[in-house]
């Protein structure tokens, strides 16, 4: 079983999440303290040291967090399986036969698309695992790849029943 | 079938009362202070007559759509599918479901089922989108239902299909497997009470008494404080739930009995509602044994069958195979369902070194409550949550359990309910292995098993365990193929 890592592209694409997600929490926080301070209400020194370490944190995670995710993330597909392996400090392992396989989706979002990245989105009966962050090319390739496993799956399993 | 047939008339006097129903509880929750002000004032004779007349409007025109409905609403049988047409103009729409797709067909006999001698037919449908409802529920005399039924099984696999094909029998022709007598319902009923639920009731209530009659928490300014309504109200609110809990399994499952017919396992009981669960084993994916906590403390156990796309649209539980019985019995059961779900053993237990890890979740939310408690200054509340945390998390640790045998795995999990799930490997979908710093640190790893089923029973949580049991659980997975399991 010989595991694939991502394209360098990856650690971009996820830098951006992570950063828009930091922004976003910035902006919450930043509007919170802005309302309770304009009702007079006198915000203790603690509460901004506390806001000032958290953003210290979150500009570090932004730049560390990526490059470890990067380095986790590895994924195989053969003949039988595919396994997705992923994760910061839960290291999260998936695995599923081909031949359970409902249903595959490539799908890119707008950031992903920024990078010429997508994902395969793969669907079983109890679920989807999803191979994220892969080049256009190798999402189109992955999922033909399994459809034409899975068609030939059917096949023969068609005719084992009528045989 | 090739005529369309229409449901039996009753079904627009069920769906127009549950209209009303439905109506009744809307006006009840949004307009209930303007209610309260009308009981305290008085009734007004001229508004209360243009209120009774606005709800008569209401329910003349609800009744008169469901009637139009029913007039342009068809059911037949084309082409190997089923197919709904209704050509009502307000509500215009064709459902066509292939025959095949077909999980179960099951019969419904409520109140006003037996009123009219009808029977309601539940359709589930093999699919993960519609697991959690009943995908079609058609009312129909007895002997159109029977015919249908049996025109919508007649593609089911020949190991579903009786053995003379001959008409679908009701649960009384079967060969019985067992009956539970109503001391044994009762039973049921007292040992299967949520002992979390209680626990929590009796909390709430003591709080809720002394928050109305002292001044502990500070409510000496509240304008409901005192007030024997809110208080009656209040009381209802926290103590209904477990009376319900406790009662309605005495009228549920009233009659319960436990038959086989062929391939098929054929489940009754009721006593206002009459169920009856017709229920394929070739399309049942996974035996769920559980065992509530004061079951667990008398050995006693009850069982559910997770079959695709089938589930208890009220209890949003699969359908029971049997009430609470002893190991014995159990095994006896499922012995006659199919020898292959009857288990020795649960397992191997999680290893000690599982203990830390699993704590960790439980003392984190424990501490943060013992610091909001703290500053709230009611310390001591925050230690009692913290102490019933840590009991949880022993509790946890001592219930989980992994068994990997030649062709399922069985898997248990629960906090004071024990819930025991065993899965042949050519059902299950997915296998998650997860491991944090602190499991990589002991070797261990915790992960999860999703099958097709509905969504409370879907993932299947696996505690801690060595590594290597989940590579085994991998490799078990590949090696069986669905499509032969499930023609086993």
């Amino acid at each position: 079983m010989e595991y694939k890592s991502l394209n360098k592209k990856a650690i971009g694409c996820m830098r951006l999440n992570s950063i828009i997600w930091s922004v976003i929490l910035a902006v919450s926080g930043v509007t919170t303290v802005g309302i309770i301070s304009s009702n007079k209400v006198k915000i203790p020194t603690a509460v901004y040291i506390t806001l000032g370490i958290l953003a210290v944190v979150m500009v570090v995670y932004d730049i560390v967090v990526p490059i470890i995710r990067y380095k986790r993330y590895r994924y195989c597909i053969d003949d039988e399986m595919f396994v997705v392996v992923e994760g910061l400090w839960f290291i999260t392992k998936s695995i599923a036969p081909i031949e359970r396989i409902h249903q595959i989706e490539v799908s890119r979002g707008p950031i992903d698309r920024m990078f010429g990245l997508g994902k395969v989105l793969i669907t079983t009966a109890g679920g989807v695992v999803t191979i994220k962050f892969l080049e256009n090319e190798l999402a189109e390739e992955i999922a033909d790849k399994l459809k034409n496993r899975i068609n030939n799956i059917v096949k023969d399993q068609g005719v084992n029943n009528n045989g | 079938m090739d005529k369309g047939i229409r449901c039996h008339f009753s079904s627009i006097i069920a769906n127009t009362l549950k209209a009303v129903w439905f109506l009744i509880v809307l006006v009840a929750v949004n307009l209930s202070d303007e209610i309260v002000k009308i009981h305290q004032e008085g009734f007004n004779p001229s508004s209360t007559l243009i209120v009774i007349g606005i709800a008569l409007g209401i329910i003349i025109v609800v009744a008169l759509f469901n009637f139009f409905r029913w007039r342009k609403t068809y059911i037949y049988i084309k082409d190997d599918s089923l197919i709904l047409d209704c050509d009502f103009a307000i509500n215009k729409r064709k459902t066509t479901v292939k025959l095949s797709s077909i999980s179960t067909v099951n019969f419904q006999q409520g109140i006003l089922e037996k009123i009219f001698n009808t029977y309601r037919l539940q359709i589930d449908i093999n699919s993960f989108a519609t697991a959690e409802k009943t995908d079609f529920n058609l009312v129909f005399s007895h002997s159109v239902a029977e015919e249908l039924k049996k025109e919508l099984t007649k593609d089911f696999s020949p190991c579903d299909q009786t053995q003379d094909n001959a008409e679908i029998r009701t649960v009384h022709e079967t060969k019985p497997i067992f009956e539970f007598t109503t001391n044994r319902v009762i039973k049921h009923g007292l040992l299967s009470i949520s002992v979390g639920g209680v626990l929590f009731s009796v909390i709430m209530l003591a709080f809720t008494l002394v928050s109305q009659f002292t001044d502990v928490f500070g409510t000496e300014e509240s304008k409901i404080k005192g007030n024997p309504i809110t208080t009656i109200i209040a009381v209802l609110l926290v103590v209904g739930p477990v009376i319900v809990q406790s009662v309605s399994p005495f009228i549920r499952y009233q009659n319960f009995k436990i038959g086989k017919l062929g391939d098929r396992i054929v489940v009754s009981y009721g006593l206002i509602t009459n169920r009856q669960y017709n229920v394929p084993l070739s399309k049942t994916n996974a035996v769920v044994i559980k065992q509530p906590f004061l079951a667990r403390l008398c050995h006693l156990y009850y069982g559910e069958l997770i079959n695709v796309g089938m589930g208890d649209e009220q209890d949003h539980q699969s359908p029971i195979f049997c009430l609470l019985v002893n190991k014995q019995e159990l095994d006896f059961i499922l012995n006659e369902i199919n020898p292959n779900f009857v288990i020795s053993d649960i397992g191997e237990r999680s290893p000690k070194s599982a203990f830390i890890p699993m704590c960790i979740p439980y003392l984190l939310f424990g501490t943060i409550a013992v610091v909001v408690a703290s500053i709230l200054n009611y310390w001591w509340i925050g230690v009692i949550v913290l102490a019933c945390l840590l009991l949880c998390a022993i509790s946890s640790y001592k219930t989980k359990a992994l068994n990997i045998l030649d062709d399922r795995a069985v898997i248990t999990t629960g906090v004071f309910m024990r819930r025991t799930i065993i899965v042949p490997f050519g059902k299950i979908q997915i296998v998650n292995s997860k491991n944090g710093p602190l499991s990589r640190h002991f070797g261990i790893s915790k992960g999860s098993a999703t099958i097709l089923a509905s969504l409370v029973n879907m993932s299947n949580n696996i505690g801690y365990f060595p590594k290597d049991r989940f590579e085994k659980l991998f490799e078990k997975t590949l090696e069986f193929d669905s499509v032969a399991t499930l023609n086993k």
